[in-house]
């Protein structure tokens, strides 16, 4: 027996406490080592205990001082003294002795079992294919595919929408009322809280800013003309439809999203319940009612709180203020408005399906939806919000 | 410091446990103890607190009243450190599997390895691969994610995953519900292979009475929020309650016992030894 050698003690490595190497001793009986017979067979005599947590701190160390030692081919291997042989130990000596049993092995029976195992593992883990030269352009093409698939995507839902809506005006039995007035309560009547707080808000700060621009023209009346357009024609349905996109928006995505994820969406095809009629014309009706009148209370809201806004700052009397709206707003920019919140609700209901069916049956892609969900709505919202600008440039403005 | 001391004391030691839901009561004073290197299964039915009993032993349910000690830790008042400390030398195979679904075949394997921080890539590659042909999945699958995959091959690598840190004690949620026959059969021949090779504490819930009888070493029968027996099945199947009875002595009952045969009784005796 010569060159006997083991591992520095176990207390030494700085990377842990007392209390974890007091049970890692206990478990581990004894640390991994091994010392050589120089006898006229050299023989290796592993002992200790040769287990992920004996072998975890040093295995990096460990690895290096059997690649060398594995080096002599002559070598007879003993691992019949080893406490504690489990597959981390196992698949170590496996890459000391170059993925192969060196030719002199002594094993117990049941160590045998781990090293038929890893005999038995020929191949690697297979690459994931990479994109070669035409990268670029392969990831421009899926950008553009995936487009068109988001574009016919909506075309189908808004066909879809119009057949169920065909339908069940045919056959008023078929009208989901309870799902219709779930989804109202929902968007609607749970958002007049938080649609109250932003537009009072909104409409204090507008106020207080206009008015002292407006003082040094003189013009102060001319607070109800500014805030009275603003915030009815543009403000009030963008800022609903912004807070409703982003609450209720989300809320329909990821509702869709995990019923694919627990084949509720499969089971109601099965059962032949179309998810047209029974997840997403509730959904698209129920919104295109609730955000008018979401779109209303928001707006009376900031109106409100402009008018207090300009009592304090100016002294503009509410009673004023509340008598000249009439003429100082034509009546066709509140249509107009209500107008706006009933496509804007169609608009966050639809994308919010749209997005809630595509999602794939994993977690990730439910997170992704459900962003790619609301951002799509808003952005879409604010689009539609400038073509109806122009298009109806000409239509309650007073010259 | 000598490792008899641990040896000795049980696995896990659950003392008067309460366990509410609410104003559900699941368990009710429930105490029983894990042998080292023993299988136990708990028994019971739908409804019972098995699952619920299973996951206080994981910590994932704290209890009303009493304690649960894995390894002589509380798992309630244990320390951070002591409780991490105990997370890598026990694993657990959940019913559906659990697979992170946003993870490859490979990454779900090797999550508990590489959050050890102590071992190099290429090892844990060769660690991941080893797992794979142990339960019998070929490498080519190592790329798929969960949700291409069918129920038996998320079962496999749901075990693969919770025998990834060679675990001291092993976990199983009903292992073999949902899969037919001939792969259920095979699943047991695995976890008893690997019973034999790795030297584990096994605790299953289970309603398979072939599984039972192939693998279980001691059965506790759960009914009524109470433990109603704790036994080696021999001595179950005389306990005069209307619940076992149901369960052990029905017909399938019987056809399991016969089929039990030989072969389970010499890998127990080859275990024992």
């Amino acid at each position: 027996m010569a060159a006997g050698r083991g591992l520095q003690p176990l207390q030494s490595r700085g990377c842990e406490t007392e209390q974890i190497v007091y049970w890692r001793l206990l478990v581990a009986g004894m640390q991994p080592g091994w010392q050589v017979d120089a006898g006229s067979d050299r023989t290796v005599r592993l002992r200790g205990a040769w287990n992920l947590h004996a072998l975890g701190p040093c295995s990096g160390k460990l690895a290096g001082e059997l690649g060398e030692l594995a080096r002599d081919a002559n070598l007879v291997w003993d691992l019949r003294q080893v406490d504690r042989l489990d597959d981390a130990g196992a698949v170590m000596l496996w890459r000391a002795w170059g993925r192969q049993a060196p030719a002199r092995l002594q094993l117990r029976p049941e160590q045998q079992s781990v090293f038929g195992h890893l005999a038995a593992v020929t191949e690697p883990r297979p690459r994931t294919a990479r994109l070669g030269a035409l990268g670029p352009m392969i990831r421009f093409g899926r950008v553009l595919a995936l487009s068109a698939g988001h574009v016919t995507g909506m075309l189908a839902l808004i066909g879809q929408l119009a057949l169920d809506l065909a339908d069940i005006l045919m056959h008023p039995t078929r009208i989901p009322w309870k799902e219709i007035s779930a989804n109202l309560y929902r968007t609607g009547a749970q958002a007049l809280g938080i649609t109250a707080l932003v537009g009072f808000l909104i409409g204090v700060v507008l106020s207080y800013l206009s008015v002292k621009q407006l003082h040094m023209f003189g013009a102060d009346v001319f607070i109800v003309n500014l805030l009275g357009i603003a915030v009815i024609r543009e403000l009030g349905p963008v800022l609903a439809a912004i807070l409703v996109a982003g609450r209720s928006g989300s809320a329909m995505t990821a509702q869709i999203g995990v019923m694919r994820v627990t084949q509720e969406l499969d089971a109601m095809t099965v059962m032949g319940v179309p998810h047209g009629r029974r997840l997403i014309l509730p959904k698209a009706i129920a919104l295109a009612i609730a955000m008018p009148l979401l779109v209303l209370w928001t707006s009376a809201l900031a109106l409100v709180g402009g008018m207090v806004a300009a009592e304090f700052e100016i002294g503009l009397s509410h009673l004023y203020f509340i008598d000249s709206l009439r003429s100082a707003v034509p009546i066709a920019n509140l249509w107009l408005g209500l107008g706006k919140g009933v496509v804007f609700g169609l608009l966050i209901a639809l994308i919010a399906c749209h997005f809630g069916l595509r999602i794939r049956p994993n977690t990730e892609s439910l997170g992704q939806g459900v962003t790619a969900s609301v951002v799509s709505a808003i952005t879409i919202v604010i689009v539609v919000d400038a073509l109806f600008a122009v298009m109806f440039s000409d239509v309650g403005l007073v010259e | 410091m000598n490792a008899p001391v641990a040896s000795e004391r049980p696995v896990v030691e659950i003392e008067h446990l309460t366990t509410r839901f609410g104003r559900q009561v699941v368990h009710r004073d429930i105490s029983l103890e894990v042998r080292r290197d023993e299988v136990l299964a708990l028994v019971g039915g739908s409804g019972s607190g098995k699952t619920t009993l299973l996951r206080q032993m994981l910590g994932l349910e704290r209890p009303a009243e009493g304690r649960v000690q894995v390894f002589g830790v509380d798992l309630a008042r244990g320390g951070k450190e002591e409780l991490s400390a105990i997370r890598s030398r026990w694993g657990m195979l959940f019913q559906n599997g659990a697979l992170f679904s946003a993870l490859s075949v490979y990454d779900n394997i090797a999550l508990p390895l590489q959050e050890l921080r102590q071992l190099e890539p290429a090892l844990i590659h060769d660690l991941v691969m080893l797992k794979l042909e142990m339960v019998g999945i070929e490498p080519r699958h190592a790329n798929k994610m969960p949700s291409e995959l069918s129920g038996g091959m998320v079962k496999r690598i749901a075990l693969a995953r919770a025998i990834a840190l060679d675990p001291e004690l092993l976990f199983l949620d009903e292992p073999t519900a949902g899969l037919d026959p001939d792969r259920s059969e095979s699943f047991v021949h695995l976890i008893q292979a690997l019973r034999r090779e790795l030297r584990m504490t096994v605790v299953m819930v289970t309603h398979d009475l072939d599984t039972l009888f192939a693998l279980a070493d001691r059965v506790a029968v759960l009914a009524h929020a109470k433990l109603v027996a704790v036994d080696s099945l021999a001595e179950i199947i005389k306990v005069d309650d209307p619940f076992v009875c149901n369960f052990f002595c029905g017909e399938r009952g019987r056809r399991a016992m016969l089929e039990r045969s030989n072969t389970a009784a010499a890998v127990r005796a080859q275990v024992g030894a």
